[in-house]
């Protein structure tokens, strides 16, 4: 009886339901996507953040599975189904304007660094997103009541409205991440995935009055988005979405500094001060530190792998013009923001790759003097750059005597990740030696000719970087020791940092 | 089918949710370490993240579609349990198949190429197995259609929890604690374990 009256309600939707499910699965995923980038700018990306994300969306779609299916055989009418979808859909649109407010205090969160505030925005967020996740998991097992005839066929159904919904949410995770952030930014993406399921639910009721909801969303698609982030004490001057991050540039009001930062922004990746190429922080150990190798010259070719804005690229063309320098770094943006606001020239000696670094390095022909490491998907080293094989890699493509210098930060003062790296790095390299050039960041220097402070000392450097040589020649040491090699199969990077992560949050509040 | 039958109710965590939970768990783990396993070939630029998403998605969809035609012809759980172990036999073979295509593949082909064709070749077939498990479930537990919803819900949000549960124990402990291989082989053989029993029943149901 059941399935003859909903067969027959089906029947009056002006849409089949297919349609309802394959744009909900577009929805779900993509706002599943769209949420870690709104959260990105203000918390980052570390395993912390993603892991509270993955839980809360999950568990908000697993609950809608439960309450979907208590709900079709209480009601099994496509008319409730839509109005559900139709409650879904209003509710995800409102998350960006509701999500600022939450957001913003995370940005005091930090700087105070209290983590009461910083769970409160975080939950706050993940909240206003899971409201309607679980609305619209209310579909699939609803869809699939109303779409059974008999029990024998219950396989097929399910079967087909599943991949249906999957297909829906491959579209929607492509459309959000390959395309809508950057292109509409946040807010528009949030409301074109709330658009497209209520335009479904909308046109299959054909009900003039509901037809409102999806115009209405649509309207607000006019809404000017503000700036994502404001800026405390500095002047915002470029802010944008990349493929990989949010990037912005600002400029501090006290010294006019250019700095690049990503994401949540705790880390600079580039600098520029007004008048100097020099930085005063850790890029500038890069000038100095290769003369290590006892060769008296500056190093004819190098391969900087993840340069961000250009901070070193652009004191190279200073100091030691005549270097042939490969730039490699994932984001095609971040190249773009070297050249307008870091100072960064194009030159023949300068060439650019947008690539991920150890394809680039695997694929090249190229033999170099030195190799720069300071790839970075904050707060983490990608783990395939910090493992026994890609140091294998790195030594195949050094020339004899050539060197390879790593940037390993020390997230709050744990020294896990550099006494594994150093390890490993002394499992492929003759010699190892460290420069605790900051508080927050050694390099890490390996090669299998004898490296020495001395010959730092004695570079034939120009007079602005005499006392820099003297400085890194007096702090050269041997390398940490501890922790075990890493390698492709095992390299737990994340998990080193995630510790010291936690176990600096429970020192603050214990 | 008795009216007793239709009437009874299921019970709450019978072989086919136990089935269906730890089959969320190995595909989410699964997904997770051959995301590991592909980037030192080839990086984890856009394209490469793209190309994994989209054949691991592809997959699951072909698998779902594949699994409710097999389900509605054999509706036994001897059968569904022999889909599982042929599923986690497979997620079993993923490192091993690895070391050597990811050798020949990383100089040949590249990124866009070759993380194409490794997760093709190496991903697709198991998602497509463990995506069937999913109607197959539900073919199993559905005995009415005044119940379908509710047996449907339940189904879908125990894969879902079980996907949370692989989620966290691949990133959080497996892959950092044992390393990508092992994640593969603890991964499937959870799953091997859960459906070898019924998978030579002597009962097809």
């Amino acid at each position: 009886m059941a399935a003859l009256e909903s067969r027959g309600a089906e029947r009056r939707l002006r849409l089949p339901l297919e349609a309802l499910v394959f744009s909900v699965g577009f929805s779900t995923l993509g706002a599943e996507i769209a949420a870690t980038r709104l959260l990105a700018p203000f918390f980052g990306t570390s395993t912390v953040i993603w892991a509270n994300t993955i839980a809360v969306v999950l568990l908000a779609l697993a609950a809608g599975y439960k309450l979907g299916g208590t709900l079709a055989d209480r009601r099994p009418s496509p008319r409730a189904l839509c109005l559900c979808v139709l409650a879904g859909s209003a509710l995800l649109a409102v998350v960006p304007f509701i999500a600022h407010p939450f957001l913003s205090l995370s940005v005091d969160a930090f700087d105070e660094v209290s983590v009461g505030a910083f769970a409160a925005s975080l939950f706050g967020t993940l909240v206003l997103v899971a409201v309607p996740l679980l609305l619209l998991g209310t579909v699939s097992p609803w869809a699939t009541r109303l779409k059974l005839a008999s029990v024998e066929e219950a396989g097929a159904v399910s079967g087909r409205l599943y991949a249906l919904s999957t297909v829906g949410s491959l579209l929607g995770v492509f459309f959000v991440a390959l395309w809508a952030i950057e292109a509409i930014g946040s807010q528009r993406t949030f409301l074109v995935l709330a658009l497209v399921p209520a335009l479904v639910a909308a046109v299959s009721l054909f009900d003039l009055e509901l037809l409102l909801v999806p115009a209405a969303l649509a309207a607000a698609l006019l809404i000017p988005p503000g700036t994502t982030k404001p800026a405390a004490d500095a002047r915002v001057l470029y802010e944008v979405e990349t493929p990989y991050q949010y990037a912005r540039v600002v400029e501090r009001d006290s010294d006019r500094a250019r700095m690049l930062e990503l994401n949540e922004g705790q880390a600079i990746h580039s600098l520029a001060r007004p008048g100097t190429v020099l930085t005063g922080g850790y890029w500038d150990g890069f000038l100095t530190m290769p003369f290590a190798t006892g060769s008296g010259r500056p190093p004819a070719r190098i391969a900087a792998l993840g340069t961000a804005a250009g901070t070193v690229p652009r004191a190279y063309a200073r100091y030691y013009p005549e270097t042939v320098i490969d730039a490699v770094d994932i984001d095609p943006e971040l190249f773009k923001i070297g050249h307008r606001y870091f100072g960064l020239e194009a030159r023949p000696q300068l060439r650019e790759h947008t690539q991920d670094a150890r394809p680039f390095l695997r694929q090249t022909e190229e033999r170099y003097d030195a190799i720069f490491v300071d790839a970075y998907r904050q707060p983490y080293i990608p783990f395939y750059l910090t493992t026994k094989e890609f140091f294998e890699l790195v030594q195949d493509r050094l020339n004899p005597g050539g060197s390879v210098i790593v940037n390993i930060g020390h997230p709050n003062d744990s020294p896990a990740l550099e006494e594994a790296m150093s390890t490993t790095m002394g499992a492929v390299f003759e010699h190892v030696v460290r420069d605790p050039i900051r508080s927050q960041n050694s390099l890490v220097m390996a090669s299998d000719v004898p490296l020495s402070a001395g010959a730092i000392a004695r570079a034939p450097v120009s007079s602005d970087l005499t006392q820099l040589a003297q400085d890194s020649a007096a702090r050269i040491e041997g390398p940490l020791r501890g922790g075990s090699v890493f390698t492709d199969d095992r390299a737990p990077v994340e998990w080193l940092i995630d510790a010291s992560i936690v176990s600096y949050a429970a020192e603050e509040n214990g | 089918m008795s009216a007793a039958a239709v009437r009874r109710a299921p019970a709450p965590w019978g072989f086919v949710e136990l089935v269906k939970f730890v089959s969320g768990i190995t595909t989410l783990a699964a997904e997770l370490a051959a995301a590991r396993l592909i980037a030192p070939a080839f990086g984890a630029s856009t394209i490469v993240w793209a190309n994994t998403i989209a054949i691991a998605l592809a997959a699951l969809a072909i698998g779902y579609w594949l699994g409710g035609r097999l389900a509605d012809r054999h509706p036994t759980a001897r059968a569904m349990a022999r889909g599982g172990l042929a599923g986690a036999v497979m997620v079993a073979l993923i490192p091993l198949v690895a070391i050597p295509l990811l050798g020949v593949t990383e100089d040949s082909l590249g990124e866009f190429g070759g993380s194409f064709l490794v997760q093709l070749l190496l991903v697709a077939p198991p998602l497509v197995m463990l995506g069937a498990l999913t109607p197959w479930s539900i073919r199993l537990r559905v005995d009415s259609l005044d119940g379908a919803g509710d047996a449907t819900g339940r189904l879908y949000a125990l894969s879902t929890a079980g996907g949370l549960v692989g989620n966290f124990a691949a990133a959080l402990a497996l892959i950092p604690l044992v390393g990508t291989t092992w994640t593969f082989i603890i991964a499937a053989g959870l799953l091997a374990l859960t459906c070898a029993p019924k998978a030579w029943s002597s009962k097809p149901a």
